[in-house]
């Protein structure tokens, strides 16, 4: 009983008990279940992924929580999504950012299977648009191969997603221009401070290193 | 080129989690409400919290946050206006709403009752939207996260603040009536601390939770501390209110109550008020109450309260500390400086140093009281001199006394402020160097005397040590130590001289003392007088030893005791008693045996030190005479010869050798005696007077008989002269230190006058031959300073000095200056 008494939550045909102390403490949503005047015979999270919700009691214990019961990779990756969003939900920033670096992890290594898509929707669909957490790690890896992707069908399981998901075909768009821009500006500088010798090297005007000298052929800076 | 792509199996149908299916705004909602509800008539504990919160999380997932926060704050401001705003406006009653003015029917205690019901249930109103509040807000977590986050809106709970604030406080009591709720709230409160400090007793809890409450919400949309409703609405008309209160409670108070009383109470209403802001108010109000308090009771008082009939005056002279320590403790806190307590100590200082200056010259001017001629001898003057010298210790006294007092009182109810010591001390010394009071420095110097010479004897140490630091106590308060050092010389030498002083121990006291006090320089020709004593000790003996070899011991030798004075460092004029003009021209003609000795010893001098010149000073010194008088029948009928030991100054010894020339019977005229004496025609008067006037030591016999001496007068041995004792001392009038007469005080001032321009003189030169050129404001100033250590001069005088110094051409004007300029001339 009290705060040391065990906590009951149920998952669909899952049971967890679990101590209340460690719960509360960890996670403000048991605190307000327990702690409050509403009805506390037993926490029912049917509404969540049962794997989730077994993570996130995990984290809870032991600041960590394991893999899907299934090895395959795409039950792995979308396991991670559904505990960012239990995560997100619940209000737990350091399981969060465990999720989302597990994601990116196997999203890096897995960008060309079908499946990958299938991630995309889930967390286009698990959350809310301005948490960019998620949503960016799966847009920038799509983008860090675009031109794989393009060269496939727009039939293709990757292309869908772009009629599937509005939103996700705007931040591509938006990723693009961003990086375009960023890819100019950089150009600009570049060229705004380089010189070159009349040997033919180029450096950065100040002199390579502070040097008033070519950084190849050792004469003096001469200007083509 | 992108291998091992394609599906790798079929994917099972997704869990049915968070985002799949759309969901119904409305029907959600409809649960959500019906909760709230529940919330709002107190029957939580029927609802599901995991429930409520993945409804409200889903309606924000799926992008509809805007539309549940305006469903919330709907419901909210429905549920105020219709439920509880009824509640409230069910509390008003009518004896309630009147404004406090007209209370005539009612009375004041179901109007007292009224208001505490009022405060309740506005009171239990706000806890309930509070908790209810903070229930919701639980419910609605993901919500505030994320949606009120993301745009910028004021979370749940802050928002359902505002919406209590104006459907419930802003809303009029009555409609039609401008008086809202929280106008009425604050008169309650008001009206309840006024019974309070009227001394009623209170609620205080019920008031410090409408407080609360009022701490709780914020005028406006921010939530800075300035905002809160507390601060905003009600702090400003509690202040307001007991401005007004306090203002007219010191009005009655300065009429009806004596000053101490004022004082008492002014610091019984600061700790109410502290106590208050802690347990019915807010902390953050004391210091802003106390502010109020201190300026109506205090800073706009204390001149009127300082000034009372009972103020610190009466305070002051009944020694009431307590009641000055709270005088103290109220002007401290309104001023640091305490600028009116000290104004009021000042001029009291000033007062009664003032009397005490006062009664001193009243007694050294009143005629010599009836008391004093039991003693029935010595002329007129004398007495006065002597009154003069009882006058001058009693000031002494008087200040010293008039010192401890105030010391007293700085201690105990100053709290040994270090602002108001420095007042005292000025003011102190303001009376102690009034130019209305020119005596201090003789005074001081007189008690010092009177001590040496009587005071002191048979006192243990630590009673001398007191005696002494009264001495330099009162030293350090006169402005002119020059004046002080000139009376210090002039009675040091008499005691020196006349072997008066009772300890050479506690004289040399005195003087390190004074060297701490006052300086090296203050105190050299102090010492180099007692060096003077001791080198004209050895003197005295090696000339008795020198004496001694010369042959047999000559029954009849005159023995000699003398004092070689350096003639810069004692003050010989003030000795000589008023002949001092004569006495420099004219030579003391001695007799011969006398002579005989005089030239022995300055020859046995002249050895030791040539070329250094002695000058006699018969106008000093004494002399022990061994007289035989004329047998006369003793009480056994025996013929006795008598012999007597007179002791007579050296004058006196001069006169009296002159009948041992001539037979007993023959007598001398005034004129004779002085043409063979060439002693000065006062001081020949005088030693005559002792002589054969005054009635124990009539060795002469005047004819005709009479008090005064007249140049006519006849002068011969008194052969049946009879004395009670063996030895005899014949005293000359004016031999003691007293006080100066006036005529005496205005040459000492003048003597001083003179050496005070040398001092300036050297100390403008000392300043030009340094800077060279300077202006002279600048060297006004620096010549000030350069000599405040010793005496304040004047001005004038240095303008004086400067001039001379022009006219010597040690300086010379600068031509065409800007201001007026000096330049030094080497």
């Amino acid at each position: 009983n009290g705060e040391f008494s065990a906590l009951v939550i149920r998952c669909g045909a899952v049971t967890y008990k679990v101590h209340r102390i460690v719960l509360c403490c960890q996670i403000d949503f048991f605190q307000k279940a327990c702690g409050g005047p509403f009805k506390v015979s037993m926490i029912d999270l049917s509404h969540d992924d049962s794997y989730a919700v077994g993570a996130m009691i995990r984290y809870a214990y032991g600041g960590q929580y394991g893999p899907a019961e299934n090895p395959d990779p795409d039950e792995q990756a979308l396991h991670h999504v559904h505990v960012y969003a239990i995560a997100s939900k619940y209000n737990i920033p350091g399981l969060q950012a465990m999720a989302k670096d597990c994601l990116k992890t196997l999203a890096d290594a897995h960008w060309d299977k079908d499946w990958f898509a299938d991630i995309i929707r889930s967390v286009y669909e698990t959350t809310i648009s301005t948490d960019r957490g998620l949503r960016d790690v799966v847009l920038h890896v799509f983008m860090d191969h675009d031109m794989a992707l393009a060269e496939e069908g727009t039939e293709s399981p990757a292309q869908k997603v772009f009629y599937e998901i509005r939103q996700f075909a705007r931040d591509c768009f938006n990723k693009m221009s961003e990086d375009k821009k960023a890819a100019n500006d950089e150009f600009k500088i570049f060229r705004e401070n380089t010189i070159q010798c009349i040997c033919g090297y180029k450096g950065l005007k100040n002199g390579e290193n502070g040097s008033v000298y070519c950084g190849d052929c050792r004469s003096k800076w001469y200007l083509k | 080129m992108i291998a091992g792509r394609g599906r790798s199996k079929i994917r099972p149908p997704r869990r049915g989690i968070h985002g799949g299916e759309e969901i119904d705004f409305e029907q959600t909602w409809r649960v959500i409400a019906s909760a709230f509800n529940e919330i709002h008539t107190k029957n939580a504990s029927k609802l599901s919290y995991e429930e409520l919160y993945r409804h409200a999380y889903r309606i924000v997932l799926k992008k509809k946050g805007e539309d549940l926060y305006k469903r919330v704050r709907d419901f909210e401001h429905d549920w105020l206006t219709t439920q509880v705003r009824l509640r409230i406006q069910d509390l008003l009653s009518p004896n309630l709403l009147m404004s406090s003015q007209a209370i005539g029917g009612t009375t004041a205690n179901e109007r007292r009752f009224a208001g505490e019901k009022f405060m309740k249930g506005l009171k239990e109103a706000y806890m309930d939207h509070h908790v209810c509040m903070g229930m919701l807000a639980d419910v609605l977590m993901y919500m505030d996260r994320v949606y009120c986050q993301d745009t910028h809106r004021l979370s749940i709970y802050n928002s359902a603040m505002i919406l209590f604030r104006d459907d419930i406080l802003h809303a009029f009591s009555q409609d039609g009536d401008s008086v809202s709720v929280l106008d009425l709230l604050n008169r309650v409160i008001l009206e309840q601390i006024r019974m309070e400090r009227d001394g009623d007793v209170i609620d205080k809890h019920m008031i410090k939770d409408c407080v609360y409450m009022l701490e709780g919400l914020y005028e406006g949309q921010t939530d800075t501390a300035e905002s809160r409703l507390y601060v905003a609405s009600f702090e400003g008309s509690f202040l307001e209110t007991s401005r007004g209160f306090y203002r007219a409670e010191s009005e009655l108070l300065l009429r009806e109550s004596d000053a101490g009383a004022y004082c008492r109470h002014t610091r019984r209403r600061i700790v109410e008020e502290q106590d208050r802001c802690r347990s019915t108010l807010a902390e953050s109000t004391t210091p802003k109450i106390e502010k109020v308090v201190e300026d109506e009771l205090i800073k706009n008082r204390i001149q009127e309260l300082i000034e009372m009939e009972s103020g610190v005056r009466f305070m002051i002279d009944n020694d009431r500390m307590e009641e000055l320590s709270l005088i103290y403790e109220l002007n401290a806190r309104v001023d640091p400086k305490k600028t009116e307590l000290m104004r009021a100590m000042q001029k009291r200082v000033v007062e009664m140093g003032t009397e005490v200056n006062n009664a001193a010259i009243a007694a050294s001017q009143a005629p010599p009281p009836s008391e004093g001629t039991d003693k029935g001898k010595g002329p007129a003057l004398e007495k006065s001199l002597n009154q003069q010298t009882v006058a001058a210790i009693k000031w002494v006294e008087d200040v010293l006394q008039l010192k401890d007092k105030f010391d007293l009182i700085w201690k105990n109810a100053f709290s040994s402020d270090n602002a108001l010591q420095t007042a005292l001390t000025r003011s102190f010394a303001d009376f102690i160097n009034a130019s209305s009071f020119p005596r201090s420095s003789e005074y001081i110097s007189l008690f010092i005397d009177e001590n040496m010479k009587k005071g002191i004897k048979g006192k243990t140490e630590n009673e001398i040590d007191m005696v002494l630091e009264k001495a330099i106590v009162l030293l350090r308060y006169v402005q002119d130590k020059d004046l002080f050092e000139r009376y210090y010389k002039k009675h040091l030498c008499r005691r020196l001289l006349m072997n008066k002083s009772i300890s050479n121990d506690v004289e040399k006291q005195m003087i390190s003392r004074m060297k701490i006090e006052l300086g090296n320089n203050f105190t050299m020709k102090l010492e180099a007088m007692f060096k003077d004593m001791t080198i004209s000790e050895e003197l005295t003996s090696g000339y008795k030893g020198h004496v001694a070899q010369l042959g047999d011991a000559d029954p009849k030798r005159i023995e000699l005791a003398i004092n070689v004075l350096t003639s810069m460092t004692w003050p010989l004029e003030s000795m000589g008693g008023s002949g001092d003009e004569e006495g420099k021209t004219l030579k003391c003609i001695f007799p011969p045996a006398i002579d005989r000795i005089k030239r022995g010893f300055e020859k046995y001098y002249g050895e030791k030190h040539s070329g250094r010149q002695l000058t006699w000073l018969a106008a000093m010194g004494s002399a022990d005479v061994r007289a035989v008088f004329p047998k006369v029948p003793g009480k056994d009928g025996m013929l006795k010869e008598r012999r007597h030991e007179l002791n007579v100054s050296t004058y006196g010894m001069v006169i009296l050798l002159l009948f041992n020339e001539i037979p007993a019977d023959v007598s001398l005229t005034f004129e004779e005696i002085q043409a063979q004496t060439n002693i000065p025609a006062s001081d020949l008067v005088r030693n005559l007077q002792s002589l054969a006037v005054a009635p124990k030591t009539r060795i002469l016999v005047k004819e005709p008989m009479s008090k005064d001496v007249k140049p006519t007068d006849r002068f011969s041995f008194n052969a049946s002269f009879n004395g009670k004792f063996h030895r005899i001392k014949v005293g000359v009038v004016s031999n003691g230190n007293k006080v100066e007469s006036d005529r005496e005080r205005k040459e000492t001032e003048k003597k001083n006058d003179d050496s005070r321009s040398f001092c300036v003189e050297a100390a403008i030169v000392r300043i030009m031959k340094q800077r060279k050129e300077l202006s002279h404001q600048q060297l006004v100033a620096e010549t000030l300073n350069q000599l405040a250590p010793q005496f304040k001069p004047e001005v004038t005088m240095i303008k004086k000095r400067v001039e001379s110094l022009i006219e010597r051409e040690y300086l010379e004007r600068i031509e065409n200056a800007k201001v007026d300029s000096y330049r030094y001339l080497a």
